[in-house]
């Protein structure tokens, strides 16, 4: 198996590029200095337009009908040009709608979803928790008017900008997921200053009234609401893994075009060894992160299992993008810790990108989990 | 195996009347810097608090090892460590005065005329004054010796122009101690001048930091007029003092110091921690202050007996300032989110800071790919 793109997916990701062109860096710097949520509408129509929102989402909600492994070029590209986190966190959301949620629910949601008239977010952390379902306390009651949901959510990604947050809340000791419109009576928030460029808040639910079809609940099957949970967040981590691969990349070319031009000593820098084998590292962490990336975005795009790949995957690309943009930091000297220049950006994302999603320990767990079972199941 | 013959590092350790000074030292500090009572700092970039800076002017505590006649206690560059390493343990604001108490006072003690002695040293002595560095400029980073402003003679003095970059807390100082270009001769054609902050014709811009700091500044000198006597040393010499100032500024404890204030409420997190790899990585951590330590007490060592400790300096800061990178990505890593720049808890505030600028650290005062250079050639034999 090979991951060359074909013509489609090639044109798939030259189509990308050339909307998040639109985009460039200094529109994000600007955003984030603006102090508002970092969310570009006209991005965000350019997305929705060109059917790249609703790529991967079935074709009678609007969307495109494509594949993961396609998502996950559009992901890449939005690594690429720092996408606002607007894009992760809306289509996390509707991935968790189109796993476990019923024909209604779907096409109540997923239809503005892909028409670019709907921001969503899934708000399952809580201080503390380190998003373990288990230790949720967030409760959900079902009551004569409906479910009543109670709680703080930490660390919920644009909630302030969402219109629909999916809710995970424990029904007794299950854990269950709840459409939660963002503007319901009940419904406060307030924003954690990251040093990002995304928008995260702590959303605090006390007594939100919801109608009783309000929790996700598929039509067909058994499978619980944790189970579908965890198989989106698997889907969503080798979605992520492409955005980091994507920034990795973009870090590098800044980097490699800069030392050609950068001179001292009378030369360009890039003619030192010494910085020859910084850019050599980076295109190493490249290369290692390309394929892992794309062999575990294949498993996932194919049902096939892929939790340990997709968490190598992360292991590697993560840290990988931090250590890269610190390398790049020390090639750029000084200019790379100026507002003027945005390679800062990049470093902010790449660390808040590497504690997403349960940060590095949780993917090591994952892994050092399969390195344990596996000789036992064999014996 | 012998060590290669210009790396010569010997162990010491605080004698009596060193940990006395300690002592009387921290015991000041926790009534005049009560916790809460000032704004964190992560070391050498502390805040700037000038009434501080006077007040450890007033104990004796700054230009330590400057001569008795010029205002100084003709202290050792030892006693000097003790009074820093304890401010820096408290991210105390160090500021206003630090440049000049770690290098400027130093360097122009050992290479000023006894007028330029007379005219700058009290005041850096009593912490009225506060210095910076004018080195870097847009085309002349880790290539110093390209620099180009330049200094013209004209009417009994000197005429500077050009453009400094980087030159940390230009905006807050007093006084700036620049390098520029007298000759065509590349090293022997720098000269230093020590010039007024408010000089006519001195524009002082900062730079807008990534972590909304904006002590880093630009400079832009136009027919800047100083008098001959603000010249530091000899015409030309500038290069050679210049390499003397950065081996104070590469080897203090201010290269491993950063994150002690992190480090030190992290420590307080595990007291009652079963977290096995925290635990393990705090003892990492420890040991290797401990090392970083003897590292910049040994050079201090060889400050006071006179010997040159260029190699050694440039050998401590290439490893400690990656010491202290390592040491931001642990105790983040075991935060387990990324910590809030305004968050209420200033300690979680200074970790988000420290997350922002520290890939700097290995830049700043040479990056280490210079630094590696500097100490492979001082091990080579002369």
């Amino acid at each position: 198996m090979d991951f060359d793109y074909t013509d489609d997916q090639r044109d798939l990701r030259e189509l990308s590029r050339n909307v998040f062109d639109r985009y460039p860096a200094e529109d994000a710097r600007a955003l984030q200095d603006s102090g508002d949520p970092v969310h570009s509408t006209k991005l965000w129509t350019s997305l929705a337009e060109t059917g790249l929102l609703g790529l991967a989402f079935p074709e009678q909600y609007g969307g495109g009908g494509g594949s993961l492994f396609e998502l996950g070029i559009l992901f890449r590209e939005a690594g690429h040009a720092l996408a606002p986190t607007t894009l992760a966190s809306t289509v996390f959301a509707g991935l968790l709608l189109l796993g476990h949620g019923s024909d209604e629910q779907q096409t109540l949601w997923l239809t503005p979803l892909c028409a670019g008239d709907l921001l969503a977010t899934t708000a399952v952390s809580e201080l503390g928790t380190d998003a373990d379902l288990e230790s949720l306390t967030t409760t959900a009651e079902e009551t004569a008017d409906g479910w009543s949901l109670n709680g703080t959510k930490a660390f919920v990604p644009n909630a302030e900008i969402s219109e629909l947050m999916v809710v995970a809340a424990k029904v007794g000791d299950v854990v269950e997921f709840f459409l939660v419109p963002a503007r319901s009576s009940g419904v406060s928030m307030t924003r954690h200053a990251t040093f990002g460029q995304d928008t995260q808040n702590l959303v605090t639910l006390d007594g939100v009234v919801l109608p009783l079809d309000a929790r996700l609940q598929p039509d067909t099957g058994d499978r619980s609401a944790a189970l579908a949970y965890a198989e989106t967040r698997t889907v969503m981590t080798a979605l992520q893994n492409m955005e980091l691969l994507g920034g990795v990349e973009q870090v590098l070319a800044k980097t490699s075009g800069y030392v050609t031009v950068r001179h001292q000593f009378g030369r360009p820098i890039g003619s030192f060894q010494a910085v020859q084998h910084i850019v050599a590292d980076m295109a190493s962490e490249v290369a290692a992160g390309d394929v892992t990336a794309h062999h575990a975005l294949w498993l996932v795009s194919a049902g096939r299992p892929a939790v340990t790949e997709v968490a190598l995957a992360n292991a590697w690309l993560a840290p990988a993008f931090v250590r890269t943009t610190v390398w790049s930091h020390q090639l750029h000297g000084g200019m790379g810790f100026v507002r003027e220049s945005t390679l800062y950006l990049w470093s902010q994302r790449a660390k808040a990108l590497e504690l997403q999603l349960g940060g590095r320990r949780r993917q090591l767990e994952t892994v050092a989990d399969r390195i344990f079972a596996e000789p036992t199941r064999r014996r | 195996v012998s060590p290669a013959p210009s790396v010569a590092l010997d162990a010491t350790e605080l004698t009596a009347g060193e940990i006395a000074l300690q002592v009387e030292v921290n015991d000041y500090l926790d009534i005049r810097l009560p916790a809460g009572s000032y704004p964190l700092g992560l070391g050498m970039a502390g805040a700037v608090d000038p009434a501080f800076s006077r007040d450890l002017g007033a104990r004796g505590w700054l230009g330590m090892s400057l001569p008795r006649e010029y205002g100084g206690a003709g202290r050792s560059a030892v006693e000097r460590l003790v009074v820093v390493e304890a401010l820096l343990a408290r991210g105390a604001p160090v500021g206003y005065h630090w440049i000049g108490d770690r290098q400027s006072g130093p360097s122009i003690a050992a290479n000023g005329t006894d007028e330029l002695k007379r005219e700058v040293l009290p005041g850096i002595v009593s912490g009225e004054y506060s210095f910076s560095i004018g080195m870097s400029e847009p085309d002349s980073g880790s290539d110093l010796a390209s620099l180009r402003s330049r200094a013209v003679p004209d009417n009994g003095g000197w005429r500077l122009n050009g453009t400094k970059i980087w030159t940390t807390g230009a905006d807050d100082a007093t006084h700036i101690l620049a390098l520029f270009r007298t000759s065509e001769d590349r090293h022997h054609g720098l000269t230093q001048f020590v010039v007024d902050r408010d000089a006519p014709g001195l524009t002082v811009s900062p730079i807008p930091f990534i972590d909304g700091t904006a002590d880093f500044c630009e400079l832009a000198f136009e027919d800047v007029f100083v008098p001959d006597h603000r010249r530091l040393g000899e015409v030309g010499a500038g290069w050679g003092q210049n390499t003397g100032e950065l081996a104070l500024e590469r080897g203090g404890v201010d290269r491993w110091m950063s994150m002690m204030p992190v480090l030190e409420w992290w420590a307080h997190q595990l007291v009652a921690s079963e977290n096995a790899s925290a635990l393990t990585d705090l003892g990492s951590i420890t040991a290797r202050c401990w090392a970083f330590r003897g590292l910049s007490l040994t050079v201090a060592r060889m400050v006071d007996a006179g010997r040159s400790a260029v190699t050694e300096a440039a050998l401590v800061k290439e490893m400690a300032t990656r010491f202290e990178q390592e040491c931001v990505a642990i105790v983040s890593r075991h935060l387990g989110r990324a910590p809030d720049l305004g968050s209420p808890d200033p300690y979680e505030s200074l970790l988000a800071r420290a997350m922002l600028v520290s890939p700097a650290w290995s830049i700043r005062g040479g990056t280490n790919e210079i630094l590696r250079t500097v100490a492979y050639r001082g091990m080579q034999p002369r």
